[in-house]
Protein backbone atom coordinates (compact mmCIF):
# COMPACT_ATOMS: atom_id res chain seq x y z
CA UNK A 1 0.00 0.00 0.00
CA UNK A 2 1.27 3.23 -0.98
CA UNK A 3 0.62 6.83 1.15
CA UNK A 4 1.94 8.59 -2.09
CA UNK A 5 2.02 7.89 -5.69
CA UNK A 6 4.50 5.21 -6.82
CA UNK A 7 7.60 5.84 -8.30
CA UNK A 8 6.39 4.94 -11.94
CA UNK A 9 3.50 7.20 -12.11
CA UNK A 10 3.57 9.89 -14.43
CA UNK A 11 2.02 12.96 -13.46
CA UNK A 12 1.98 14.38 -17.38
CA UNK A 13 -0.43 11.27 -18.14
CA UNK A 14 -2.44 11.81 -15.28
CA UNK A 15 -2.73 15.54 -16.00
CA UNK A 16 -3.74 13.88 -20.22
CA UNK A 17 -6.37 11.50 -18.48
CA UNK A 18 -8.11 13.47 -15.86
CA UNK A 19 -9.00 15.41 -18.68
CA UNK A 20 -9.82 12.55 -21.12
CA UNK A 21 -11.93 10.36 -18.74
CA UNK A 22 -13.56 13.57 -17.44
CA UNK A 23 -13.11 13.67 -14.06
CA UNK A 24 -12.75 17.51 -14.20
CA UNK A 25 -16.56 17.66 -14.93
CA UNK A 26 -17.25 16.69 -11.68
CA UNK A 27 -14.56 17.15 -9.34
CA UNK A 28 -13.43 20.71 -10.89
CA UNK A 29 -10.44 21.53 -13.09
CA UNK A 30 -8.23 22.05 -9.64
CA UNK A 31 -9.92 18.67 -7.96
CA UNK A 32 -11.72 21.75 -5.65
CA UNK A 33 -15.19 19.10 -5.59
CA UNK A 34 -18.65 20.55 -5.35
CA UNK A 35 -22.26 18.90 -5.69
CA UNK A 36 -21.55 16.54 -8.79
CA UNK A 37 -18.10 15.23 -7.29
CA UNK A 38 -16.15 14.84 -3.69
CA UNK A 39 -12.97 17.19 -3.54
CA UNK A 40 -10.11 15.12 -4.95
CA UNK A 41 -7.64 18.41 -3.70
CA UNK A 42 -5.23 17.50 -0.40
CA UNK A 43 -6.98 14.11 -0.66
CA UNK A 44 -6.07 11.75 1.97
CA UNK A 45 -6.77 8.84 0.84
CA UNK A 46 -3.86 6.87 -0.49
CA UNK A 47 -3.53 4.87 -3.64
CA UNK A 48 -5.63 1.77 -2.53
CA UNK A 49 -8.22 3.57 -1.38
CA UNK A 50 -8.23 6.15 -4.06
CA UNK A 51 -8.08 3.13 -6.51
CA UNK A 52 -11.06 1.40 -4.87
CA UNK A 53 -12.93 3.85 -5.04
CA UNK A 54 -12.99 4.21 -8.50
CA UNK A 55 -13.36 0.58 -9.52
CA UNK A 56 -16.33 0.64 -6.89
CA UNK A 57 -17.83 3.84 -6.14
CA UNK A 58 -20.20 4.17 -3.15
CA UNK A 59 -24.11 4.94 -4.42
CA UNK A 60 -23.20 8.17 -6.40
CA UNK A 61 -23.32 9.87 -9.98
CA UNK A 62 -19.50 8.37 -9.88
CA UNK A 63 -19.01 5.66 -12.88
CA UNK A 64 -17.44 2.92 -12.01
CA UNK A 65 -14.22 2.43 -14.19
CA UNK A 66 -12.92 -0.76 -14.39
CA UNK A 67 -9.15 -1.93 -15.44
CA UNK A 68 -10.72 -1.72 -19.09
CA UNK A 69 -11.77 2.10 -18.87
CA UNK A 70 -8.42 2.96 -16.35
CA UNK A 71 -5.72 0.59 -15.84
CA UNK A 72 -4.10 0.24 -11.94
CA UNK A 73 -1.03 2.19 -13.82
CA UNK A 74 -3.25 5.14 -15.66
CA UNK A 75 -5.64 5.44 -11.78
CA UNK A 76 -1.36 5.73 -10.30
CA UNK A 77 -1.06 8.34 -12.87
CA UNK A 78 -3.99 10.31 -11.82
CA UNK A 79 -3.24 10.13 -8.34
CA UNK A 80 -0.19 11.57 -8.95
CA UNK A 81 -1.74 14.26 -10.88
CA UNK A 82 -4.58 15.10 -8.18
CA UNK A 83 -1.77 15.04 -5.55
CA UNK A 84 0.34 17.73 -7.66
CA UNK A 85 -2.86 20.01 -7.21
CA UNK A 86 -1.65 23.39 -4.93
CA UNK A 87 -2.72 24.03 -1.65
CA UNK A 88 -5.66 26.65 -1.49
CA UNK A 89 -4.42 29.90 0.58
CA UNK A 90 -5.93 29.98 3.84
CA UNK A 91 -9.78 31.89 3.61
CA UNK A 92 -8.48 34.46 6.88
CA UNK A 93 -5.99 35.73 3.01
CA UNK A 94 -8.93 36.21 0.59
CA UNK A 95 -11.03 38.86 2.09
CA UNK A 96 -14.26 38.36 0.07
CA UNK A 97 -14.65 35.09 2.09
CA UNK A 98 -14.04 36.72 5.72
CA UNK A 99 -17.67 37.40 6.22
CA UNK B 1 -37.75 10.02 -1.20
CA UNK B 2 -34.55 11.64 -2.18
CA UNK B 3 -32.78 10.22 -5.09
CA UNK B 4 -29.48 8.83 -4.67
CA UNK B 5 -28.30 8.74 -8.67
CA UNK B 6 -28.50 10.21 -11.93
CA UNK B 7 -30.88 7.49 -13.12
CA UNK B 8 -33.74 8.51 -10.34
CA UNK B 9 -34.58 4.50 -9.90
CA UNK B 10 -32.95 4.12 -6.52
CA UNK B 11 -34.19 6.42 -3.65
CA UNK B 12 -33.89 6.48 -0.31
CA UNK B 13 -35.79 8.49 2.57
CA UNK B 14 -34.28 10.79 4.78
CA UNK B 15 -36.98 10.82 7.57
CA UNK B 16 -36.88 9.67 11.46
CA UNK B 17 -38.53 6.23 11.08
CA UNK B 18 -42.15 6.79 12.39
CA UNK B 19 -42.25 10.31 11.47
CA UNK B 20 -45.92 11.33 10.26
CA UNK B 21 -45.19 13.77 7.47
CA UNK B 22 -48.37 16.75 6.85
CA UNK B 23 -47.83 18.56 3.59
CA UNK B 24 -49.64 21.97 2.35
CA UNK B 25 -49.01 22.91 -1.08
CA UNK B 26 -50.78 23.71 -4.47
CA UNK B 27 -47.77 21.36 -6.56
CA UNK B 28 -50.82 18.72 -6.96
CA UNK B 29 -52.34 21.27 -8.75
CA UNK B 30 -49.62 21.45 -11.21
CA UNK B 31 -49.10 18.37 -12.54
CA UNK B 32 -49.84 18.15 -15.71
CA UNK B 33 -48.08 15.39 -18.58
CA UNK B 34 -44.29 16.29 -17.78
CA UNK B 35 -42.87 13.19 -17.13
CA UNK B 36 -41.31 13.90 -14.41
CA UNK B 37 -44.38 14.67 -12.12
CA UNK B 38 -45.53 11.31 -11.76
CA UNK B 39 -44.35 8.87 -9.22
CA UNK B 40 -42.63 11.39 -7.70
CA UNK B 41 -45.08 12.29 -4.88
CA UNK B 42 -43.68 13.20 -1.54
CA UNK B 43 -44.84 10.14 0.43
CA UNK B 44 -46.77 12.02 2.91
CA UNK B 45 -49.71 10.41 5.80
CA UNK B 46 -51.79 13.83 4.93
CA UNK B 47 -51.28 15.45 1.42
CA UNK B 48 -53.45 18.97 1.76
CA UNK B 49 -53.96 20.67 -1.50
CA UNK B 50 -53.63 23.97 -0.39
CA UNK B 51 -51.87 27.63 -0.66
CA UNK B 52 -48.67 27.26 2.00
CA UNK B 53 -47.78 31.18 2.09
CA UNK B 54 -51.53 31.84 3.06
CA UNK B 55 -51.62 29.02 5.26
CA UNK B 56 -48.28 29.04 7.41
CA UNK B 57 -48.61 32.31 9.49
CA UNK B 58 -52.07 30.37 10.76
CA UNK B 59 -50.42 27.16 11.71
CA UNK B 60 -47.48 28.58 13.14
CA UNK B 61 -49.89 30.42 15.66
CA UNK B 62 -51.06 27.07 16.53
CA UNK B 63 -48.06 25.91 16.71
CA UNK B 64 -47.03 28.02 19.08
CA UNK B 65 -50.20 27.85 21.13
CA UNK B 66 -50.10 23.58 21.43
CA UNK B 67 -46.19 24.00 22.43
CA UNK B 68 -45.71 22.83 26.60
CA UNK B 69 -42.90 24.91 28.15
CA UNK B 70 -40.94 21.22 27.91
CA UNK B 71 -41.54 21.32 24.31
CA UNK B 72 -40.41 25.46 23.98
CA UNK B 73 -37.05 24.23 25.92
CA UNK B 74 -36.49 20.87 23.76
CA UNK B 75 -37.13 23.24 20.55
CA UNK B 76 -34.63 25.96 21.85
CA UNK B 77 -31.96 23.49 22.36
CA UNK B 78 -32.64 21.91 18.94
CA UNK B 79 -32.50 25.76 17.34
CA UNK B 80 -28.89 26.19 19.26
CA UNK B 81 -27.77 23.36 17.68
CA UNK B 82 -28.94 23.77 14.59
CA UNK B 83 -27.18 27.56 14.66
CA UNK B 84 -23.70 25.75 15.34
CA UNK B 85 -23.87 23.35 12.93
CA UNK B 86 -25.04 25.80 10.39
CA UNK B 87 -22.05 28.08 11.40
CA UNK B 88 -19.69 25.09 11.43
CA UNK B 89 -20.93 24.18 7.84
CA UNK B 90 -20.91 27.68 6.54
CA UNK B 91 -16.89 27.77 7.88
CA UNK B 92 -16.72 24.69 5.47
CA UNK B 93 -17.91 25.90 2.56
CA UNK B 94 -15.72 29.14 2.84
CA UNK B 95 -13.07 26.81 3.17
CA UNK B 96 -13.74 24.66 0.34
CA UNK B 97 -14.60 28.24 -1.49
CA UNK B 98 -11.13 29.40 -1.37
CA UNK B 99 -9.73 25.78 -3.71
CA UNK B 100 -9.12 26.65 -6.91
CA UNK B 101 -9.81 30.73 -5.95
CA UNK B 102 -7.40 32.20 -8.59
CA UNK B 103 -7.70 29.35 -11.18
CA UNK B 104 -9.17 29.90 -15.31
CA UNK B 105 -11.87 28.80 -16.22
CA UNK B 106 -13.37 30.59 -12.94
CA UNK B 107 -14.63 28.32 -10.45
CA UNK B 108 -17.90 28.70 -9.60
CA UNK B 109 -17.10 29.35 -6.09
CA UNK B 110 -15.45 32.40 -6.68
CA UNK B 111 -17.76 33.68 -9.28
CA UNK B 112 -20.83 33.23 -6.17
CA UNK B 113 -18.37 35.19 -4.12
CA UNK B 114 -18.01 37.58 -6.41
CA UNK B 115 -21.50 38.42 -7.36
CA UNK B 116 -22.48 38.59 -3.70
CA UNK B 117 -19.67 41.24 -2.97
CA UNK B 118 -21.33 43.56 -5.25
CA UNK B 119 -24.86 43.06 -4.37
CA UNK B 120 -25.48 42.51 -0.75
CA UNK B 121 -25.93 45.36 0.40
CA UNK B 122 -28.60 45.84 -2.55
CA UNK B 123 -32.66 44.81 -2.25
CA UNK B 124 -31.43 41.58 -4.54
CA UNK B 125 -33.57 38.57 -5.93
CA UNK B 126 -31.53 35.74 -7.62
CA UNK B 127 -34.00 34.15 -10.21
CA UNK B 128 -31.89 30.93 -11.07
CA UNK B 129 -31.28 27.86 -10.47
CA UNK B 130 -28.05 27.31 -8.26
CA UNK B 131 -27.77 23.91 -8.50
CA UNK B 132 -25.82 23.71 -11.86
CA UNK B 133 -23.08 25.76 -9.66
CA UNK B 134 -22.71 23.39 -6.84
CA UNK B 135 -25.16 25.23 -5.34
CA UNK B 136 -22.46 27.77 -4.36
CA UNK B 137 -24.91 31.05 -3.57
CA UNK B 138 -27.03 29.03 -1.22
CA UNK B 139 -23.94 28.03 0.61
CA UNK B 140 -22.23 31.32 0.57
CA UNK B 141 -24.80 34.26 0.06
CA UNK B 142 -27.10 35.16 3.26
CA UNK B 143 -30.82 34.73 1.76
CA UNK B 144 -33.53 36.24 4.30
CA UNK B 145 -36.36 37.17 2.16
CA UNK B 146 -38.78 35.34 0.19
CA UNK B 147 -38.16 36.82 -2.91
CA UNK B 148 -34.51 35.95 -2.79
CA UNK B 149 -34.89 33.22 -4.69
CA UNK B 150 -36.72 31.65 -6.96
CA UNK B 151 -36.42 27.89 -6.70
CA UNK B 152 -36.05 25.19 -8.96
CA UNK B 153 -37.33 24.94 -12.85
CA UNK B 154 -40.64 23.46 -13.91
CA UNK B 155 -38.88 21.48 -16.66
CA UNK B 156 -34.84 20.26 -16.92
CA UNK B 157 -33.27 20.79 -19.88
CA UNK B 158 -35.83 22.94 -22.14
CA UNK B 159 -34.30 26.09 -21.66
CA UNK B 160 -36.41 26.98 -18.87
CA UNK B 161 -33.69 29.84 -17.36
CA UNK B 162 -33.26 32.56 -19.24
CA UNK B 163 -37.23 32.90 -20.05
CA UNK B 164 -38.08 32.41 -16.56
CA UNK B 165 -35.38 34.82 -15.19
CA UNK B 166 -36.88 37.55 -17.30
CA UNK B 167 -40.15 37.06 -16.40
CA UNK B 168 -39.16 37.31 -12.82
CA UNK B 169 -37.01 40.70 -13.68
CA UNK B 170 -40.55 41.97 -15.06
CA UNK B 171 -42.23 40.94 -11.67
CA UNK B 172 -39.41 42.51 -9.58
CA UNK B 173 -38.86 45.93 -12.17
CA UNK B 174 -41.90 47.57 -10.07
CA UNK B 175 -40.46 46.66 -6.52
CA UNK B 176 -36.78 48.54 -7.75
CA UNK B 177 -35.25 45.24 -6.87
CA UNK B 178 -31.75 43.76 -8.50
CA UNK B 179 -32.77 40.93 -10.21
CA UNK B 180 -29.64 38.78 -11.05
CA UNK B 181 -29.87 35.71 -13.27
CA UNK B 182 -26.78 33.22 -13.36
CA UNK B 183 -27.28 32.06 -16.67
CA UNK B 184 -26.15 28.57 -18.24
CA UNK B 185 -25.11 28.39 -21.39
CA UNK B 186 -26.75 25.13 -22.67
CA UNK B 187 -29.92 26.40 -21.41
CA UNK B 188 -29.67 29.91 -23.18
CA UNK B 189 -28.97 27.99 -26.66
CA UNK B 190 -32.65 27.32 -26.47
CA UNK B 191 -34.41 30.33 -26.25
CA UNK B 192 -32.28 33.20 -26.69
CA UNK B 193 -34.72 35.49 -28.79
CA UNK B 194 -35.96 36.38 -25.25
CA UNK B 195 -33.00 39.05 -24.51
CA UNK B 196 -34.68 41.02 -27.68
CA UNK B 197 -37.98 41.04 -25.37
CA UNK B 198 -36.04 42.01 -22.05
CA UNK B 199 -34.11 45.18 -24.14
CA UNK B 200 -37.57 45.73 -26.15
CA UNK B 201 -39.34 46.56 -22.48
CA UNK B 202 -36.45 48.00 -21.02
CA UNK B 203 -36.30 45.04 -18.30
CA UNK B 204 -33.54 45.72 -15.50
CA UNK B 205 -31.92 42.40 -15.43
CA UNK B 206 -28.40 41.62 -14.73
CA UNK B 207 -27.12 38.07 -16.83
CA UNK B 208 -23.88 36.85 -15.67
CA UNK B 209 -22.95 33.54 -17.61
CA UNK B 210 -22.23 30.07 -16.16
CA UNK B 211 -20.38 29.75 -19.40
CA UNK B 212 -18.74 26.44 -18.83
CA UNK B 213 -18.94 25.24 -22.59
CA UNK B 214 -20.87 22.25 -22.40
CA UNK B 215 -24.11 19.99 -21.85
CA UNK B 216 -22.61 18.68 -19.29
CA UNK B 217 -25.07 17.05 -17.24
CA UNK B 218 -25.66 15.14 -20.13
CA UNK B 219 -22.15 14.22 -20.87
CA UNK B 220 -22.11 13.35 -16.98
CA UNK B 221 -25.28 10.93 -17.32
CA UNK B 222 -22.97 9.93 -20.84
CA UNK B 223 -20.09 8.71 -18.57
CA UNK B 224 -21.71 7.13 -15.79
CA UNK B 225 -23.68 5.10 -18.40
CA UNK B 226 -21.12 4.09 -20.67
CA UNK B 227 -18.98 2.97 -17.44
CA UNK B 228 -21.40 0.54 -16.68
CA UNK B 229 -20.61 -1.77 -19.94
CA UNK B 230 -16.78 -0.16 -19.87
CA UNK B 231 -16.50 1.75 -22.24
CA UNK B 232 -14.13 4.89 -21.90
CA UNK B 233 -16.13 8.77 -21.81
CA UNK B 234 -13.37 9.94 -24.06
CA UNK B 235 -15.80 10.28 -26.50
CA UNK B 236 -18.66 11.60 -24.69
CA UNK B 237 -17.84 15.14 -25.30
CA UNK B 238 -19.65 14.44 -28.80
CA UNK B 239 -22.83 16.01 -29.63
CA UNK B 240 -22.48 17.14 -25.30
CA UNK B 241 -19.12 20.19 -25.45
CA UNK B 242 -20.14 23.85 -26.58
CA UNK B 243 -16.83 24.41 -28.64
CA UNK B 244 -15.29 24.53 -31.60
CA UNK B 245 -16.13 27.71 -31.97
CA UNK B 246 -16.85 28.39 -28.58
CA UNK B 247 -19.83 30.46 -28.56
CA UNK B 248 -19.61 34.51 -28.05
CA UNK B 249 -21.93 35.31 -25.74
CA UNK B 250 -21.25 38.41 -25.32
CA UNK B 251 -21.92 39.27 -29.39
CA UNK B 252 -25.36 37.35 -29.10
CA UNK B 253 -26.54 39.59 -26.47
CA UNK B 254 -25.50 42.37 -28.03
CA UNK B 255 -26.59 41.45 -31.27
CA UNK B 256 -30.01 40.93 -29.03
CA UNK B 257 -29.75 45.19 -28.20
CA UNK B 258 -28.14 44.23 -24.48
CA UNK B 259 -24.92 46.05 -23.01
CA UNK B 260 -22.78 43.10 -22.86
CA UNK B 261 -19.02 42.02 -21.70
CA UNK B 262 -16.88 39.14 -22.14
CA UNK B 263 -15.58 36.07 -22.29
CA UNK B 264 -14.38 36.94 -18.84
CA UNK B 265 -11.65 34.30 -18.31
CA UNK B 266 -9.46 35.94 -15.50
CA UNK B 267 -11.23 35.91 -11.75
CA UNK B 268 -9.58 39.57 -11.09
CA UNK B 269 -11.62 41.22 -13.97
CA UNK B 270 -15.21 39.83 -12.61
CA UNK B 271 -15.77 42.11 -9.55
CA UNK B 272 -15.36 45.47 -11.85
CA UNK B 273 -17.06 44.25 -14.53
CA UNK B 274 -19.60 43.26 -12.22
CA UNK B 275 -19.74 46.81 -10.83
CA UNK B 276 -19.66 48.17 -13.96
CA UNK B 277 -23.21 46.03 -14.85
CA UNK B 278 -24.90 46.86 -11.93
CA UNK B 279 -24.55 50.19 -12.84
CA UNK B 280 -26.58 49.93 -16.21
CA UNK B 281 -28.79 47.64 -14.57
CA UNK B 282 -29.60 50.18 -12.03
CA UNK B 283 -30.32 52.92 -14.77
CA UNK B 284 -32.91 50.13 -16.02
CA UNK B 285 -31.13 48.16 -18.71
CA UNK B 286 -30.68 44.20 -19.40
CA UNK B 287 -27.03 43.62 -19.47
CA UNK B 288 -25.32 40.57 -20.01
CA UNK B 289 -21.64 39.31 -18.84
CA UNK B 290 -19.83 36.14 -20.14
CA UNK B 291 -18.49 34.76 -17.85
CA UNK B 292 -16.03 31.61 -18.57
CA UNK B 293 -16.41 28.91 -15.76
CA UNK B 294 -15.72 25.33 -14.46
CA UNK B 295 -17.73 22.79 -15.23
CA UNK B 296 -19.82 22.79 -11.36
Amino acid sequence: MWAQAPNTANTANGKRLFEAKACYQCHGWRGQGGLAGARLAQTKLNLQGFRNIIRNPPPSNMPPYRAAVLTDQEVADLFAYIQSFPAPDPVEKIPLLKD
Amino acid sequence: MTPINRFGMESQSVMKPGAKIVTISSLELNHKSNYQDFGRYVEADVAITGDAEATLPALIEEVKRALTSDRKRALQERGRKVAEANEQSRKQHRELAAIAWDASPISTARLAAEIWAQVKNEDWSLVSWDRMMSSWPTRLWNFSKHYQFIGTHGGSGIGYGLPAAVGAALANKKHGRLTINIQTDGDLCYAPGVLWTAAHHQIPLLNIMHNNRAYHEERMYIALLGAKYDRSPETSDIGTALKGPNIDYASVAKGFGLYSEGPIENPNDLGPAIKRAIERVKKGEPVLLDVVTQPR
